[in-house]
C-alpha cells in the first residue's frame, strides 16, 4: 500500500483545523479507507479529546520518534470507525522536540501501512508548521469568512506554494447563511477570489459540531448535522469523488416551516445528502 | 534669489549668480539616482530659495518630455523655483541629428530594395563611416546609459501577491493578479494592477514623485508614492471590497503636495478630455 500525507492547515488557530481532521479522518474510514491521523501540535493537544481517545493515550507522537515506543503502540484505534488511527501529540513537551526529518520519516513508514495519513498542524507559521508540510504532498487548508483568518490563509497558502506544495485545497468552514445573506459576512466566493485556489467543502455554521466536540464523537455522525453531511463530502471529493460544491446558502432553510421541519429532523432536502 | 554660491552633491551641482541658478546633473547618474538627489538637495536648502527662474543642465543627456518633466517637477514642488529652460551639449544633438538621419537613410535603401519574396540577407548593407557611426541611442555604452535613463524597465508579474510577499521592481510593475491584504508592491516607476489592490503599494520608491498606481479596484490599501503616503480608515480587507467606493479603475498620483486617489474612467477621464496620468 502507498498512502498519501495530507496537511490540514490554517495558519490561523481556532478556524476549526483539528475538528476537521477528525471528521474528514473519519469519513475517509467510513468509506472502507486505512487511515491515520497524526496531531503535531505538540503541547497542546486537541485531537484526541475530539475524537474521544484521550483516555487511551499511552505513547505519542514524541515516543515514538524517541524511541520509547514502537510505532504500533503508539498508534490509537478509533472507538467507532473501524480502520482510524490516532497518533496523539505530546502534551508536555513543545514543538522543538521533533524535527522535520523524523516526521517525513513517520509519515513514510505510515504510508506504507495507510490509504491516507492527515497530519494535523499546529496553528501558526513556525516549527510545528514545518515540521508538519514537510511531509505532505497535498494540503487542506482551513479557513472562516473573516477577514484575519483569510489573511493567514493567504499567508500559509504561499508558504505551502513555496514548500512545493501545489495541491492545495480551500475548506471554508463556519459560513452563517444568515449573515451572508444580510451582507455581514464574505460569501464562498468573495473568499475564493481572494484565495485564488479550488475549494474542497464548504461547511456551514453548526452549533451541532459543539455538542459532538464536548462527546468526543465526530459530527460526521450525525445525519441532521449540515456540517457533517459537507464533512462527509469533503472525504468523498478527497477520495475522488466528483460532487458538486454546494453553497450552504442554498440548503440553509429560509422558510419558518422549513426551520420546523428541521427541528424535527424531516427535512428531505438535508436527509438526501447524507 | 540667491547669492554666488556653488555646491556639489554628488550627481547634482548647483551653482547661482544673482537672479539665475543653474542646476547640472551628472551625465552618467541613473535619472532616478539624479532625482533622488536634487530631491535631497532642494529639502536640506529649501531656505535659499524664494522664487524665480531656473535653468537645468542636464549635460550630455538627450531626455524624453516625460522625464523633463519628472525633473521640473521635482525642482518645482521641492523649492518653488519655476524651471525655465533645459539645456543639453550642443554635440549630443548633434549625434542624435545624425543618427536619426542614418537611420532614415538605412530604412530608405531596406524599402528601396524590398523585392517581395527575396531573401532580406542578400540586400546591399548600408555603409556607415567608422568615424562618423552614430553615438546615438542604440550604439556604443554611452547610448546604453542614455537609452537606460530614456525609460524604465517594465516587469510583469503573473499570479496574486500574498500576504507577507513583498516583491520589488527596479522600474514599472504590472501586476496580473491582485495585491491581497499584507502583501507589498514596491516599484522605482509606475504600479498597474489588474486585479485588486488591497495590500500596499509603493511606486516611485526612488523619489519619482510623477510615478502613478493605477488599479482595477482599491480597497483600502496603504499606498506610497516616493515620500508621500495615503490610506483610508474603514472596513478593512477583502470584506472593504464590498462595500468601498474603490471599485472599478483608480488612480493614485501625487497632485498639490498630497496623493490624490480617484475613479481613473469619470471626472478625469480620457473620455472627458483629462487623462490625469497626462501632466
Amino acid at each position: 500500500m502507498s498512502g498519501k500525507t495530507i496537511v490540514m492547515t490554517s495558519g490561523k488557530g481556532g478556524v476549526g483545523k483539528t475538528t476537521a481532521t477528525a471528521n474528514v479522518g473519519t469519513a475517509l474510514a467510513l468509506r472502507s479507507n486505512r487511515v491515520a491521523v497524526i496531531d503535531t501540535d505538540i503541547g497542546l493537544r486537541n485531537l484526541d479529546v475530539v475524537m474521544g481517545l484521550e483516555n487511551r493515550i499511552v505513547y505519542d507522537l514524541v515516543d515514538i520518534v524517541e524511541g520509547r515506543c514502537r510505532l504500533e503502540q503508539a498508534l490509537i484505534r478509533d472507538k467507532h470507525a473501524g480502520d482510524l488511527y490516532l497518533i496523539a501529540a505530546a502534551q508536555t513537551r513543545d514543538k522543538d522536540c521533533i524535527t522535520t526529518q523524523q516526521l517525513v520519516g513517520l509519515c513514510k513508514r505510515l504510508e506504507d501501512d495507510f490509504d491516507y495519513v492527515i497530519v494535523d498542524c499546529p496553528a501558526g507559521i513556525e516549527q510545528g508548521f514545518r515540521n508538519a508540510i514537510a511531509a505532505a504532498s497535498e494540503a487542506l487548508v482551513v479557513t472562516t469568512p473573516e477577514v484575519s483568518a483569510i489573511r493567514d490563509a493567504d499567508r500559509v497558502i504561499g508558504l505551502l506554494q513555496a514548500a512545493d506544495i501545489h495541491q492545495i485545497r480551500l475548506i471554508i468552514n463556519r459560513i452563517n447563511p444568515e449573515l451572508v445573506r444580510r451582507g455581514d459576512m464574505m460569501d464562498a466566493s468573495d473568499v475564493l477570489e481572494m484565495l485564488a485556489v479550488d475549494a474542497i467543502g464548504l461547511v456551514p455554521s453548526d452549533d451541532r459540531v459543539i455538542t459532538s466536540t464536548n462527546n468526543g464523537t465526530p459530527v460526521v455522525y450525525d445525519g441532521q448535522s449540515a456540517s457533517g453531511r459537507e464533512f462527509v463530502r469533503i472525504a468523498a471529493r478527497i477520495d475522488g469523488e466528483h460532487l458538486p460544491l454546494i453553497d450552504p446558502l442554498d440548503e440553509a432553510p429560509t422558510s419558518i416551516m422549513e426551520k420546523v421541519r428541521n427541528i424535527m429532523g424531516i427535512n428531505r432536502r438535508a436527509s438526501a445528502h447524507v | 534669489m540667491l547669492t554666488d554660491f556653488t555646491e556639489t552633491h554628488d550627481l547634482v551641482r548647483v551653482s547661482g549668480r544673482g537672479a539665475l541658478v543653474n542646476f547640472e546633473i551628472d551625465d552618467h547618474a541613473p535619472l532616478n539616482d539624479a532625482c533622488r538627489a536634487l530631491r535631497e538637495h532642494l529639502g536640506r536648502n529649501r531656505h535659499l530659495y524664494s522664487g524665480g527662474e531656473v535653468i537645468a543642465n542636464i549635460g550630455a543627456r538627450l531626455l524624453s518630455d516625460r522625464d523633463q518633466d519628472r525633473i521640473r517637477k521635482v525642482i518645482e514642488s521641492e523649492s518653488g523655483l519655476s524651471v525655465k529652460q533645459f539645456w543639453c551639449r550642443s554635440e549630443i544633438l548633434e549625434q542624435e541629428r545624425l543618427r536619426i538621419t542614418r537611420l532614415m537613410e538605412q530604412q530608405a535603401a531596406i524599402v528601396g530594395s524590398h523585392v517581395p519574396g527575396s531573401d532580406r540577407d542578400e540586400l546591399p548593407p548600408v555603409e556607415l563611416d567608422g568615424a562618423e557611426e552614430p553615438q546615438g541611442l542604440g550604439s556604443g555604452p554611452a547610448a546604453d546609459q542614455i537609452e537606460e535613463t530614456y525609460r524604465m524597465a517594465v516587469e510583469i508579474s503573473r499570479g496574486n501577491l500574498r500576504a507577507g510577499e513583498t516583491r520589488r521592481f527596479p522600474g514599472h510593475a504590472v501586476i496580473l493578479g491582485n495585491v491581497n491584504p499584507g502583501a507589498q508592491v514596491i516599484a522605482e516607476g509606475d504600479i498597474i494592477v489588474f486585479g485588486g489592490l488591497r495590500g500596499q503599494a509603493h511606486a516611485g520608491a526612488g523619489g519619482d514623485i510623477t510615478a502613478t498606481i493605477l488599479a482595477m479596484s482599491i480597497a483600502y490599501p496603504v499606498l506610497r508614492i516616493s515620500d508621500y503616503s495615503w490610506h483610508r480608515d474603514g472596513p478593512t480587507d477583502a470584506f472593504a471590497r464590498q462595500s468601498n467606493d474603490g471599485n472599478g479603475p483608480t488612480l493614485a498620483r501625487v497632485s498639490n503636495g498630497a496623493i490624490q486617489v480617484a475613479p481613473y474612467l469619470k471626472n478625469n477621464s480620457i473620455n472627458q478630455g483629462g487623462n490625469p496620468n497626462e501632466r
